[in-house]
């Protein structure tokens, strides 16, 4: 019998936020002077608004509040890496949003984990490969889309529609796959 | 079968992929979508993934009846048709039950191979438990969808109050024509002898041959016969403070009357009236005790008198017991217009624990005058014939039993119907 403890959900949560303030801090170092105030500002809120999330007593509040706080930091990295490259900014953006997601996921789980309940052998455990593999899986297939686009005579309405296409064909066959193994129980 | 919902989890995801979409259209720039991509990618697969049917849930208890302070043991099987690879259950226990172990469990169930939890319920208090049934939830892949659901019947356990083994008892002064335990002051036919008496016609008892051969005339030895008494236990509900107690030391005082071949009744009063009339025997104890653990406190400002007692649940030859920590003006009237009818009452009082010694000497002032206050209350209720005796909380009931019986000793004959 294995009862839930404190210390795996503090871990959890510190690592979550760790993981955001990590991207709000580069966001910062990559914004140029004249908007490095604003970015540390929507930084920084986004990273207390996402702390606070974690400490509200229900779901419904502390998901809607770590949403405002994550979009807050993505508005961060948005604005502080204008002025970067398109392929560097699209570096930055799938790194930055696998790592938000992987930060959201890390705090909803190990809040999840209520004090006082057994967790039995064979039960679902954290299951780090899922989120890993849908951050990176979906960090390089953003990637790729807008790399696809890129070729495609470097821009335009039509090459952003066919990167788009190409990209949502590529996750429901992702996903398909997924519910495939799912149902097997593998 | 309960449909899968969508979590809180979804609108969070929906938003922030929303917002990335909408910036990604809005400034020109294609690359934002990959901010937001992890989100929906996450989303699209928790929407399409299938979430595992509920668990069949199976509760029963190994007994429907115990004692306070005791324990049962409650055996939860769980049996899923497919695969789950996490459900977590829980077991919601109504105050007053305590689980030794976890009543939340986080558990993978397997097709065809039934899980079965065994939990061990103590009863820190008496009372009538319903228990059941279970909350359980199965979550999807990244808990955008879950299933939830209640699983189980309503189990029934009935904790009966934990009563003291008595000794001491107050007897009536009246008793009944049928046969008991307590010795009637009046001769007749029984084994305790009573006196030698010359013969007259009618005397019961048996001839002393020796008395009558020494004064030539015949003599008879007198006994007192055994007989039944009625006993009614008057419980004041009106104070939730004390009540639990009060069901105890009721509880103790029916099985130690109805031992002694007593017919023994219950009087409820309080906010609301409930009564057991009076009765002899194993079924009588099952039936008061089952009337003392649904016995509970009800709020109300109107007025109660004794006159809504009936007259059949409270007998004018029986001894009334009451156990009241006489604090509400409708219970010491009613035990006044009781008495007033002539019946045969005795008041235990149920006190608070007895005070500490350190005391500042504001405290020990308002202490001596609500002890004042006692004192008057209790000689106005000595004067009209009823003792009272005070019962401190955590001491035994043999004591103010005790003294209930020696102040009835004293007062006999002195005490006017």
């Amino acid at each position: 019998m294995r009862l839930s403890r404190r210390r795996p959900q503090f871990t959890g949560v510190a690592l979550s936020i760790f993981g955001i303030s990590a991207v709000a801090a580069w966001a910062i170092s990559l914004a140029t002077e004249n908007r490095t105030a604003t970015v540390a500002l929507a930084g920084v809120t986004g990273v207390v608004t996402f702390a606070v999330a974690l400490t509200a007593p229900f779901a419904r509040a502390r998901n809607r509040t770590s949403a405002t706080g994550l979009a807050l930091v993505g508005a961060a990295v948005v604005v502080g890496a204008l002025g970067q490259t398109a392929a560097d900014r699209t570096t930055v953006f799938a790194i930055s949003g696998a790592i938000l997601f992987c930060a959201a996921e890390l705090a909803d789980r190990s809040l999840a984990r209520a004090r006082g309940v057994e967790r039995r052998r064979g039960v679902e455990r954290w299951s780090l490969a899922w989120v890993l593999g849908v951050a990176i899986g979906s960090a390089g297939l953003s990637y790729a889309a807008i790399a696809t686009r890129g070729l495609l005579g470097g821009g335009g309405p039509a090459a952003l529609a066919v990167g788009t296409a190409g990209a949502m064909l590529l996750s429901f066959l992702a996903a398909l796959v997924l519910r495939t193994r799912a149902r097997s129980g593998v | 079968m309960s449909q899968p919902a969508a979590t809180p989890k979804v609108v969070a995801y929906a938003v922030l992929t929303g917002i990335g979409l909408l910036a990604a259209v809005v400034l020109g720039d294609p690359a934002i979508v990959a901010l937001a991509a992890p989100f929906g990618f996450a989303l699209v697969i928790g929407i399409l993934t299938r979430v595992a049917p509920l668990p069949e849930v199976g509760l029963c208890l190994d007994t429907p009846r115990l004692v306070e302070g005791g324990k049962a043991t409650m055996t939860l099987e769980l049996s899923a048709s497919a695969t789950t690879r996490r459900c977590d259950i829980a077991l919601g226990l109504p105050l007053g039950l305590s689980a030794t172990g976890p009543t939340a469990w986080s558990l993978r169930l397997d097709e065809g191979s039934p899980v079965v939890v065994e939990i061990q319920i103590t009863a820190a208090h008496y009372g009538r438990f319903s228990i059941g049934p279970v909350t359980a939830k199965v979550p999807g892949l990244f808990k955008i969808l879950e299933r939830s659901g209640e699983g189980g019947d309503t189990l029934q356990l009935e904790a009966l109050p934990k009563a003291e083994a008595l000794r001491t008892l107050a007897r009536a002064r009246e008793v009944r024509a049928t046969a008991g335990d307590r010795l009637a002051r009046r001769p007749g036919d029984g084994i305790e002898f009573a006196e030698v008496r010359p013969y007259s016609a009618g005397t019961p008892g048996r001839l002393n041959w020796r008395v009558t051969a020494r004064r030539g005339e015949p003599y008879v030895n007198l006994r007192h016969p055994e007989r039944s008494t009625d006993v009614i236990l008057l419980v004041d509900t009106f104070s939730a403070a004390v009540l639990a107690r009060q069901v105890r030391a009721a509880s103790g005082l029916a099985a130690a009357y109805l031992a002694r071949h007593d017919r023994v009744g219950l009087v409820a009063f309080g906010g609301a009236l409930h009564w057991v009339e009076p009765a002899m025997g194993r079924a009588q104890l099952e039936r008061l005790v089952a009337a003392l653990t649904a016995t509970q406190w009800h709020h109300s400002y109107a007025w109660k008198s004794a006159e809504t007692i009936p007259s059949r649940a409270l007998p004018s030859t029986g001894l009334v017991i009451a156990i009241s920590p006489l604090e509400d003006p409708r219970i010491m009237n009613a035990l006044a217009s009781i008495r007033a009818k002539g019946v045969d009452l005795g008041v235990i009082e149920t006190i608070g624990r007895r005070p500490s010694k350190t005391r500042s000497p504001a405290g020990s002032l308002a202490a001596r005058l609500i002890e004042l206050e006692r004192v008057g209350m209790r000689d106005n209720f000595a004067r009209r014939g009823v003792p009272v005796v005070g019962w401190h909380d955590g001491e035994s009931l043999e004591a103010p039993l005790q003294a209930l019986a020696a102040w009835r000793r004293r007062a006999r004959g002195r005490v006017a119907r």
